[in-house]
């Protein structure tokens, strides 16, 4: 008894040592963000390295909003980053509804080719983006990013919410058809309310991809009122000198959104993420 | 009387519309200046941007039918940004970008040839600037496709004071390479160290391991450009003596291995390196880190060895695009920019060289003291080779360079390597 316990309490403390090392690893890159945002020009590139500032100062801070118009690259990723989480969310949740639902011929085929298209890497297809985009009058505007991005967010997205809707007992949409509901209240009013985590889970995916994508904002763009920070933040890296400190300032600022997103909507990302996966 | 009310509505109404059009299309096209895209990564830069939009108002004033607008890229993506551009059929007016990218910018036909627009001119406008600077622009058959705006050639940069204490005399900076090694060992003491290296494989380091081998009378390519020319013994000997100032006499930092740019910044202007292979660009970096560091940095051309050469490493230049319909308007722009009049100002306000020799004459240049140390090596500064497969031979050496500084190969087995490589790249 006391041996099988000790053995216990030898495996947790195991488990918790190498917990406390990934952690150590994944969150270390953060804290050396976060001390060379603290630093002034100087001390950012000292050696040896300086752990914690000798004289911690804002001054990057305050330098980042004066120098650049961070405010405005910050508006105009929470712009493109929320309407490609609401145009995705949406359109997924009426595609994985679909495929979840419905049977028709070549939906396996359809979907496997919706998901296939992940597979192409992205940067093929920028010219060809980039040439539409011109084409249609939206380049430099906050529109071709959020479709752009919405066309990269939707596939996986579709996938996510089909495999949601599969956790979700039929008879609940047959309940509600048989108290009078058509198809698509019986989506509205019965099935998105329970498919709330799956939907949580794409809103994260699609916010954060279209919150820190670089190529494509940096491509479709070209002016100061329509960089997104992270363009705008790329824009810190000089010919022959980089501001460390303020990188690392504009860094932790970008860095919140999506922090704070993932705080309160953590708990479903899992149960979304993993619904459907195990039947 | 009804149709004949209808009648004058639709006549008084195609009137108001005509008038309204002749109104609104013939003053706007009279007045509307021709607009010039120009894309560059300087107009995110400081003091080099500022330098370039003053050119561009001077230029406006004395042409007010043309307006500059700056389009800015970054300067490590500047090259996706303007290939996306073109192959859209957006591309701007006028692009800048420097040697190691522009053999595969004229290739793929991006640039617009200059010959017929130089041929214009009354004035021979190639005799502005240095072999050096052209030959990095040029074709196979030496048509000029970017013009040159400035320069900026390497050579040593050291530290005055660490000179002073190590009991050498600043104004006598190495002239050889045996000198420079005696040089490096006196300055080399404790966490001293008497030369900071470029060992990480990249393309900062392959550029400044590039004098070493210029200097000793190798070349990488054969003069057609098909053949790797480096397995030679001027070349493996070069290797070898830059390798041994770290292998073997430890007057580089253990560090050297993982150096570069960024990394011998930090060194040279914290003491920690007395010397290193750099450009102007490095008073003002340095200054930047550690300000104590202001008049205490001394420049000199790199000790020679066979050959007296300096490497080119940082000529800006300027091309016209195929998609520019107004090229005319751009290479009067290209013109003025590239002038012996705009050289000031890209010296007094842009820091840079102006790539324009003339203008490196003027009274107003000629005896600023870093133009006079600068400009013995501004007329010999080479580009070592030019090649669409830059990025890929420039891979190549970076291996090599960081097989021989590591001890992981001879220095003569990495080079072989390194040789067959580029072999294998020109022939595809």
């Amino acid at each position: 008894m006391v041996r099988g316990r000790a053995r216990k309490v030898l495996w947790l403390a195991a488990v918790y040592s190498m917990l406390a090392v990934v952690n150590l690893f994944v969150l270390f890159p953060f804290y050396s963000m976060l001390v060379t945002s603290f630093k002034n020009q100087a001390s950012a590139i000292t050696l040896p390295i300086q752990w914690w500032p000798k004289a911690p100062t804002f001054q990057a801070y305050v330098t980042m909003w004066a120098a650049r118009p961070y405010g405005r690259y910050f508006l105009n990723s929470l712009i493109v980053a929320s309407l490609t989480t609401l145009v995705s969310v949406g359109l997924a949740s009426l595609a994985g509804y679909g495929f979840s639902r419905y049977r028709f011929r070549g939906a396996t085929t359809l979907l496997m080719a919706m998901v296939g298209t992940q597979m192409i890497p992205g940067i093929l297809l920028l010219i060809t983006y980039f040439k539409v985009v011109s084409m249609v009058g939206l380049y430099n505007s906050l529109t071709a990013l959020v479709i752009a991005y919405t066309s990269f967010v939707l596939p996986f997205s579709a996938w996510i919410m089909k495999g949601y809707f599969d956790t979700i007992p039929m008879e609940l949409d047959e309940a509600a058809m048989i108290d009078g509901c058509s198809p698509l209240a019986t989506f509205v009013r019965v099935a998105l309310p329970v498919a709330v985590p799956g939907m949580t889970a794409t809103s994260i995916y699609a916010f954060l991809l279209a919150w820190n994508e670089f190529m494509f904002a940096y491509v479709l763009t070209d002016s100061n009122s329509k960089y997104t920070i992270s363009v705008g933040i790329a824009h810190l890296f000089g010919e022959f000198s980089v501001a460390w400190n303020e990188l690392m300032a504009a860094g932790m600022v970008a860095a919140v959104p999506p922090i704070v997103l993932y705080m309160f909507t953590s708990r479903y990302l899992v149960s979304g993420l993993t619904a459907g996966a195990l039947k | 009387m009804r149709s004949w009310r209808c009648a004058a509505g639709w006549v008084l109404g195609a009137s108001a519309l005509a008038l309204l059009t002749i109104c609104w299309a013939v003053p706007v096209n009279a007045q509307q200046p021709v607009e010039l895209r120009f894309m560059s990564w300087f107009f995110g830069e400081d003091p080099a941007g500022p330098a370039l939009k003053s050119l561009f108002a001077e230029f406006e004033k004395s042409h007010p039918n043309i307006k500059v607008v700056p389009e800015t890229v970054t300067n490590a993506e500047r090259v996706p940004k303007f290939t996306t551009a073109m192959e859209g059929g957006r591309g701007p007016d006028i692009y800048m970008d420097t040697p190691p990218n522009a053999p595969n910018l004229i290739q793929r036909g991006y640039c617009v040839n200059m010959e017929p627009l130089i041929k214009q001119e009354k004035e021979n406008i190639k005799s502005w600037f240095t072999r050096g600077d052209l030959e990095s622009f040029e074709d196979a058959k030496g048509n000029l496709f970017f013009l040159p705006y400035d320069t900026g050639p390497m050579g040593l940069i050291y530290n005055i004071k660490a000179f002073r204490d190590a009991g050498l005399n600043p104004n006598q900076p190495p002239k050889t390479w045996e000198q420079l090694l005696d040089y490096a060992k006196k300055l080399t003491k404790g966490d001293k160290y008497g030369i900071g290296l470029f060992g990480k494989g990249d393309n900062s380091s392959v550029w400044r391991l590039w004098y070493w081998w210029m200097s000793n009378g190798a070349s990488v390519l054969s003069p057609d450009g098909k053949h790797s020319v480096i397995n030679r013994p001027a070349f493996i000997e070069a290797v070898d003596f830059w390798a041994d100032l770290y292998r073997k006499y430890h007057v580089s930092p253990p560090s050297t291995p993982a150096n570069s740019y960024g990394e011998n910044n930090q060194l040279f202007a914290q003491g920690v390196v007395a010397m290193v292979e750099s450009g102007v660009w490095q008073f003002g970096v340095t200054e930047q880190i550690n300000p104590a560091m202001k008049g205490n940095i001394g420049v000199a051309p790199m000790p020679m060895r066979k050959a007296k050469v300096a490497v080119g490493g940082g000529t800006d230049a300027n091309c016209i695009t195929r998609d520019s319909k107004h090229a005319k308007e751009a290479w009067e722009l290209l013109n003025f920019l590239s002038s012996e009049q705009s050289g000031i100002t890209i010296w007094n306000i842009g820091r840079k060289f102006p790539a324009n020799v003339r203008s490196m004459q003027t009274p107003k240049l000629r005896n600023d003291p870093l133009v006079k140390a600068f400009a013995p090596m501004i007329e010999v500064a080479r580009t070592p080779f030019t090649s669409v497969h830059y990025v890929e031979i420039t891979n190549a050496l970076g291996v090599m360079q960081q097989e021989v500084l590591t001890g992981t190969k001879p220095t003569a087995a990495a080079v072989k390597e390194a040789s067959d490589k580029i072999d294998a790249i020109l022939s595809e």
